[in-house]
């Protein structure tokens, strides 16, 4: 499979997994080490975390990667 | 050291405006005229003159820090946007902006570059030498390319009959200090642009 101009859209479930454990954006920046405008970025699909952050959250959530982000259109069903 | 560093720092900053102040204006002599006069004009340039005095000298410990002192560094990126580099996005952030800048400078340069080789004169023809063709001025455009300062440029007579000459206005001073100015201010609003547009 040829991926070299495929545009990747990475979506994230980070709003819902914050709702869930009833976080602030605050909250969640402060327990994992980030400025607020990092978790707003995410959320917002405008920023794509370091593989070092998307492990941190996994961690954080207790969930694996896959749970919190996933390509545009591929989400995991199990979710 | 820390202390002087961000004193420096919040100094440069400051000065930044006065001292363009200064060289605008300050060596004028309309201003030394009206700052003759005492009052508000004198108390000005003896402020304003103190504190580009001191600006050049933060000048002096900015160079050697930037170059030497990594906190320095850290310290001007987070001075210049309120920025500390907290995490990963905000590093990244600064180093697109860095990219971005660099380049933005590079074109400030040719352009520069450009300017300042070229040299255009409008001349008179005097009366007795018009040709046939009734032209009465001639456009004269050159290309100055020597790279050091002639000590004999100054004392070259100037030609009574031009009536236009253009060749590069900013002095060497003026140059770098655009080019100061440009590269601090395009680095700042290329990182806002990168910060900003996450704001809730």
């Amino acid at each position: 499979m040829n991926l070299k101009d495929k545009k990747i859209k990475i979506q994230s479930r980070l709003h819902v997994l914050r709702a869930e454990k009833r976080l602030t954006q605050e909250n969640l920046a402060d327990a994992i080490g980030v400025t607020r405008g990092t978790i707003v970025a995410i959320e917002k699909g405008n920023y794509n975390p370091t593989l070092e952050l998307a492990f941190k959250l996994s961690l954080y959530f207790e969930t694996d990667i896959q749970d919190i982000f996933f390509l545009e259109g591929k989400r995991n069903e199990k979710n | 050291m820390k202390k002087i560093n961000t004193v420096v720092i919040i100094y440069f900053f400051i000065g930044l405006p006065i001292s363009l102040f200064a060289m605008f204006f300050h060596f004028s002599d309309l201003f030394f005229s009206m700052a003759g006069k005492g009052g508000f004009w004198g108390w000005l340039n003896g402020f304003v003159g103190v504190t580009f005095g001191l600006w050049i000298l933060s000048i002096f410990y900015l160079v050697i820090a930037l170059l030497f002192s990594t906190h320095f560094r850290e310290e001007l990126v987070a001075r210049m946007m309120w920025l500390k580099q907290r995490d990963e996005r905000e590093v990244i952030s600064a180093g697109a902006a860095a990219k971005k800048t660099f380049f933005m400078t590079v074109a400030l340069i040719s352009f520069l570059l450009v300017v300042s080789l070229l040299h255009f004169q409008i001349a008179k023809i005097p009366d007795d030498q018009v040709k046939a063709d009734g032209h009465h001025h001639i456009l004269k455009m050159g290309l100055g390319l020597s790279i050091w300062n002639s000590p004999n440029s100054a004392q070259t007579p100037v030609d009574p009959n031009l009536t236009f000459d253009f060749q590069m206005p900013l002095s060497t001073t003026g140059i770098l200090l655009l080019i100061l100015v440009w590269e601090l201010g395009t680095f700042r609003w290329y990182l806002k642009g990168a910060l900003g547009t996450e704001a809730e």
